[in-house]
Order: structure tokens, then C-alpha cells, then sequence
């Protein structure tokens, strides 16, 4: 006879199996389609490509391209990727020390300010956020629409508040006698920081650089916003959406870019998984 | 030379009305390895912690080699301390943790490696240099949190409760070390523990505190001989001290300490001094030590006869738990004592020389 244990655990495989083939489908169709000419995939869409190699023939193409221009967008990612998670990470956790350790009123509310701006939806801050950039611009000089400057500042603004979040809530766990120990072996207030705080912070520091890492990179909206259209500097999910917008019948080169697109955040994704759970799990265990 | 000198110090926490640390004043001479002991609650991190500069001091002033240390950073204080939970920094080896302090102030590589190795050997670590904190067991941990304090050859050395987060075997070894690391150092010391038999055996002179105020300062002898008050009385010595009402009552020439269900007759210098207080109520105290499990009648003993309630046998010795009309007390005897549960009228002698008295309020200062 079947335990009733084991009843659920079946039921529990199949529809994980079920989820698994939801979630992996769209990335299937991707990687087929982007193998197969502009005729076959408007015949067989599901089915697979005749020739697997013209899946190179598609990359190289996009790759030459002139609207999608791959070798620039890809290092304008990299670059608003890179110095985003840094700074992001840096300050985010310098933030979330001084509001963990510093017990008022003022730091409460700060720190609530900062939770409260999770649950702020983007779209309610874009435009404002955008006359604010002129607004700046105007008064002080320094350009932040359509600049490498506008985009990291933004990044840091939006990836702030879960950082924090995050780090605060395991700064709280880590013992003051640590930092009382480095005070007393004659660490200065930076060097209790760096020297201490930051290096015991590494697994929520994976934790903040995969969440922001996979979010940037796939972002779409806001580099649209500060970046716009036509800009020298424009990012992957940018230069696809160019692409697209440019070529409408051509879908198997379509999904190629986006497969291109795609390619390096699940490799980085692939590295840096297991920190992710790693990480929230330091946050709550001890 | 490195003594510590805290005169008339006061801690106000935030937000707080009562102190937590009030008129506190004691030396901690050269060398010398003073405990600061009492219940939970009484101040004794606080007022360690003002010496290491962790917390301010609300008033009075601080001296360490008499020099006023108030407003001088923890790490110009010259001082080193070891926490309770160790603190010892994670991401770092062993021997990285030990050769921290030195590295911040920028001492030369040799050097640091000199300590470090010495320190190790002292403690015998020797062999977990590489490892990193979280491989090693508590009684280790304990170890590198002490070599850490050991390789800064600081003036002074701190520990708030550095053993209470060990098993009572390892306690008790650790206990010995630490005694010995202190006469190898020779080197000023000031322990915290809420463990009277910890301060009674390592403290060259013990601080107990109650409520933020210092109670009594004293070796472990003057201490156990001659408390102060009532609280003293019951926190020093295990088991504690038995308390019993009693009334004093002079008649013709004889001293009468009456208690519910027996009365004492004192002589000599203890009559002298209670006689004042004839006609008054005060507490006596005694030792479960200084009861005795036999009839050997002298002119410093009384017999008394009390019915047993329990015996607690504990292997070397037995506590006996008796009652006298209301008055209930405890012998500490030897294991051969032949008192069964529910034995009435057994004779118990006083030893009158080891009296105790106090008044009778709540806090009980000593009448003598
Ligand atoms: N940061 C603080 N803010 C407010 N009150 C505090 C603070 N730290 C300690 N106290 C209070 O001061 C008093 C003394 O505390 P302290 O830590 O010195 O006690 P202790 O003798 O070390 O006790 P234990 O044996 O439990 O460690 C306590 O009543 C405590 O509640
Ligand atoms: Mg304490």
C-alpha cells in the first residue's frame, strides 16, 4: 500500500515537474527558433530547426549589426552593471551598519523611509524622476539624462532600499562585542568597517550583488527612460528592443538577440546561484 | 606598575532614572586581581565596561596609573578585555585574530610573530593557528579570546563573565589557568562573574555589588568572616548563610538571643556587643558550616534540638534541613551523619563564636 506521505509526495514532484516545464518553455522556444530561418520559424514554430548551425550563421549576423551594434551595447551593460552593483553594495551596506547601530528616533525613520520605498511601484516614480534629472541638469550643469552618470545614480537609488534592507537585517545579528573587540585591538571607525563589518557581510553581499545583477542587466524600462532612444550609450535589452523595433518580420534574428542577451546573466546567474540561497538563509539563521 | 582607580563613578543610562552603576570607588593596586561579583542586573559589566571606555562615565573620574582616563579612547587606554561570547572575529584564523591588535597599531611582522607564537604556547593553541574560530571548541575559543588579550602586553586586563559559556568541568580548569596566567604575567587584572565560588578562588581582593552599589570590598576571607550586611552574608559562601529572627533579651547577667523555638546564650565579646540592643529584633546568621552534627557541649556551643525535614546527600557531605518552631536552618555535615527525614528532636550545636548579626530590615546592616 502507497502511504499517504508518499501520495503527496508525488503529487508535490509533478506539479514541480509542471512548473519546471512552464518556467524552461519560453527559454526553449528561444534557443530552437533562433536556429532556424525567418520561413521555417513562421511554419514549424515548435518544431526543431533543420540545422542547428544556423544558429551561428544568426549570431554572427547580429553581431554585425548596426542597430543592435552588440560589442558596444555589451560593454555599456557591463560598465552601468559593474559600477551600479559596486556602489550599490558599498553604500548600501555602510548605510545599513550606521542605521543598525545608531539607536534614535531619526535612524528608525530613515530606515523606515527606506523599507517603505520597496513597496513604492517604479512606475509611479518615473516621470518625476525624469524632471527632477532636467531640473538638476539645469541648475547645477552636471548632465544626468542620456549619461553613463544619470543611469548608475539611478541604479543606486532604486537598488538602495532591498540592499539595506537586507543588510540591516543581518548586521542586527552580528554581535556589538565584535565591533567593541576591534575598538578596543585599536581599529578606527573605518577600519571597524572594512576590516570587520564588511568581510563578516559577504554571503548577504553575494546575496545583494545576484538579485541587483540579474534586475540591472535585464532591465529595460529605465535605461529607456534616462538613456532613450538613439543614445551612443545603450544596453542589451536597449539594443534589442532597437532591433525589434527596426526589423519587425525578421523573428528568428530577433530571438537570437534575445538569446545574446540572455546568454551572459545565466551564466553569471549559474556562478552565483547558490549564494543567493546561502545568503537569505545567513539572514535569518545566526 | 598599572593600578585602576574609579572614584565617586556614576552610570546613567539613557532614558533611565535610576543609575546603574552609583558612587562607585575602589583601587585595583599593581598586579593585583580584584572580581567584581554580584546578581545579575548590578552593574558589574557596566562598571567594566567604563574602565575599558566602551561606556561613558555619567561622573566621577577614572584613573588608570593615575592618570584621569575619562575622555581617552579604549585604544589609548592601554588596555585589553575578553567577552563573554569570546567576540572573536570570524573571517580570521586564529592567528590572525591574535595578531589584529598588533597589525592596527603597525607593529613590525617578526614581532607580531614572536607574540603570537608565545601566546599560543602559554595557552596551548599551538596546533589551531590556521583554523578558523568557528572549527575550534568552546574551552579553545575561550583560549584565543585570552591570547588575544595576551600578545598586546596591555597595562591592564579586563574579562566580563569569560567563563559562563562553559561546561562546569572545563570552568573549573579554566579557572586554574586563568589563576596561573595571572601569577605568570603578573599583570593587573579586574574579572567580572556573577559566581561567588569564582570570585572567592581567584580574586585577590573581591568588589560585590548590588543594585549598582558597591556592598563590600575585601579578600575572600574578610568576606566570608566579616560581611557587612546581610546581603553579603547570604551571596559569599555556598551554601548560604541561615538567617533566623530572633529577639535579644537580657536577664540578670546572661545575653538571650530568643528565637521561635530556642534560645542562645551568648558570651564573651559577641554579648558585649548585642547587649545594646535588648529588648530589639535582629536576624542571626550562621553558617551551615558552623553547625554541627554532635553534643560535645563547651562553653562556646549550645545544643539545640530541631526536627529534620530533608537531607540533601551529596557524596563528600550531607545538608541537613531542619526546623525549630518557626525557625528553619541548614547543616552542612559529614556523610556518616546518621539524621533521617522526619526525625524530631534532634540535637544540633551552635557554634557561638561563628554568630552573625544584623537588623532586621530588608537590607540588613550588621549590628556586629
Ligand atoms: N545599554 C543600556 N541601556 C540601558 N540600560 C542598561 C544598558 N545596559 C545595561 N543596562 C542596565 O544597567 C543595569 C546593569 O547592567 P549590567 O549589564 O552592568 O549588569 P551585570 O551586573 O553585568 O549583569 P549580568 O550578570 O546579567 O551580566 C541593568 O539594570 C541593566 O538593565
Ligand atoms: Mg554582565
Amino acid at each position: 500500500m502507497i502511504s499517504k506521505k508518499k501520495i503527496g509526495l508525488i503529487i508535490l514532484e509533478f506539479v514541480t515537474a509542471l512548473l519546471f516545464v512552464a518556467f524552461i518553455f519560453p527559454f526553449y522556444m528561444v534557443i530552437i527558433n533562433s536556429a532556424k530561418t525567418a520561413f521555417e520559424i513562421t511554419q514549424y514554430p515548435l518544431s526543431l530547426p533543420e540545422r542547428f548551425g544556423n544558429l551561428f550563421t544568426n549570431i554572427v549576423k547580429i553581431w554585425k549589426n548596426e542597430a543592435v551594434r552588440y560589442p558596444a551595447s555589451f560593454l555599456a551593460s557591463v560598465i552601468i552593471t559593474t559600477v551600479s552593483l559596486l556602489l550599490i553594495n558599498l553604500f548600501s551596506a555602510q548605510a545599513a551598519w550606521v542605521l543598525a547601530r545608531t539607536k534614535t528616533k531619526v535612524s528608525s525613520f530613515i530606515f523606515f523611509i527606506f523599507v517603505a520605498a520597496m513597496v513604492i511601484p517604479f512606475q509611479i516614480v518615473m516621470f518625476p524622476l525624469l524632471s527632477w534629472f532636467r531640473t538638476i541638469t539645469n541648475i547645477t550643469g552636471i548632465p544626468l539624462l542620456r549619461t553613463y552618470l544619470g543611469i548608475i545614480f539611478s541604479y543606486i537609488g532604486f537598488g538602495a532600499p532591498l540592499s539595506i534592507f537586507l543588510f540591516h537585517g543581518f548586521i542586527k545579528s552580528i554581535p556589538l562585542e565584535l565591533e567593541e573587540a576591534a575598538l578596543i585591538d585599536g581599529c578606527k571607525k573605518h577600519e571597524i568597517f572594512f576590516k570587520i563589518v564588511f568581510p563578516i557581510l559577504k554571503p548577504i553581499q553575494a546575496t545583494v550583488l545576484v538579485l541587483n545583477g540579474i534586475w540591472i542587466w535585464n532591465d529595460f524600462l529605465l535605461p529607456l527612460l534616462v538613456l532613450g532612444k538613439g543614445n551612443t550609450i545603450q544596453t542589451i535589452p536597449l539594443a534589442v528592443s532597437n532591433f525589434a523595433g527596426a526589423f519587425v518580420k525578421q523573428w528568428d534574428l530577433i530571438l537570437t538577440a534575445i538569446l545574446m542577451a540572455m546568454i551572459p546573466i545565466i551564466i553569471f546567474f549559474l556562478f552565483a546561484q547558490k549564494y543567493i540561497v546561502k545568503g537569505m538563509i545567513a539572514g535569518s539563521i545566526k | 606598575m598599572a593600578t585602576v582607580e574609579l572614584r565617586n563613578i556614576y552610570k546613567y543610562y539613557e532614558n533611565t532614572d535610576k543609575p546603574a552603576v552609583s558612587n562607585a570607588n575602589f583601587i585595583v593596586h599593581d598586579k593585583e586581581f580584584v572580581v567584581l561579583v554580584g546578581p545579575s542586573g548590578c552593574g558589574k559589566s557596566t562598571t567594566l565596561r567604563m574602565i575599558a571606555g566602551l561606556e561613558s562615565i555619567s561622573k566621577g573620574e577614572l584613573l588608570i596609573d593615575n592618570q584621569i582616563v575619562n575622555d581617552i579612547a579604549p585604544k589609548d587606554r592601554n588596555i585589553a578585555m575578553v567577552f563573554q561570547n569570546y567576540a572573536l572575529y570570524p573571517h580570521m584564523s586564529v592567528y590572525e585574530n591574535m595578531a589584529f591588535g598588533l597589525k592596527i597599531r603597525k607593529l613590525p611582522k617578526d614581532e607580531i610573530d614572536k607574540r603570537v607564537r608565545e601566546a599560543a604556547r602559554i595557552l596551548d593553541i599551538e596546533q589551531y593557528l590556521e583554523r578558523k574560530p568557528k572549527a575550534l571548541s568552546g574551552g579553545q575559543r575561550q583560549r584565543v579570546a585570552v591570547g588575544r588579550a595576551i600578545v598586546r602586553h596591555p597595562k591592564v586586563f579586563l574579562f566580563d563573565e569569560p567563563l559562563s559559556n562553559l561546561d562546569a568541568k572545563l570552568r573549573v580548569q579554566m579557572r586554574a589557568e586563568i589563576i596561573a596566567l595571572h601569577r605568570r604575567l603578573e599583570a593587573t587584572m579586574v574579572y567580572v562573574t556573577h559566581d561567588q565560588v569564582e570570585a572567592m578562588t581567584m580574586g585577590d581582593r573581591i568588589v560585590v555589588m548590588k543594585d549598582g552599589f558597591i556592598q563590600q570590598i575585601g579578600s575572600p576571607i574578610e568576606l566570608y568572616d566579616h560581611p557587612v550586611n546581610k546581603f553579603v552574608a547570604g551571596f559569599i559562601g555556598s551554601p548560604p548563610m541561615n538567617f533566623i529572627d530572633t529577639a535579644i533579651k537580657v536577664d540578670g547577667k546572661k545575653v538571650l538571643a530568643v528565637c521561635d523555638g530556642f534560645e542562645l546564650e551568648l558570651a564573651g565579646d559577641i554579648a558585649t556587643k548585642v547587649k545594646p540592643f535588648a529588648g530589639k529584633c535582629l536576624t542571626l546568621g550562621i553558617r551551615p558550616e558552623d553547625l554541627h552534627d554532635d553534643t560535645n557541649n563547651d562553653k562556646n556551643s549550645q545544643v539545640v534540638m530541631a526536627d529534620v525535614n530533608i537531607i540533601e546527600p551529596l557524596g563528600a557531605e550531607t545538608y541537613v534541613h531542619f526546623t525549630a518552631g518557626s525557625a528553619k536552618f541548614m547543616g552542612k555535615f559529614r556523610s556518616s551523619t546518621t539524621a533521617k527525614p522526619g526525625e524530631t528532636k534532634r540535637p544540633v550545636r551552635f557554634d557561638l563564636t561563628k554568630l552573625h548579626f544584623f537588623d532586621c530590615s530588608a537590607e540588613g546592616e550588621l549590628a556586629l
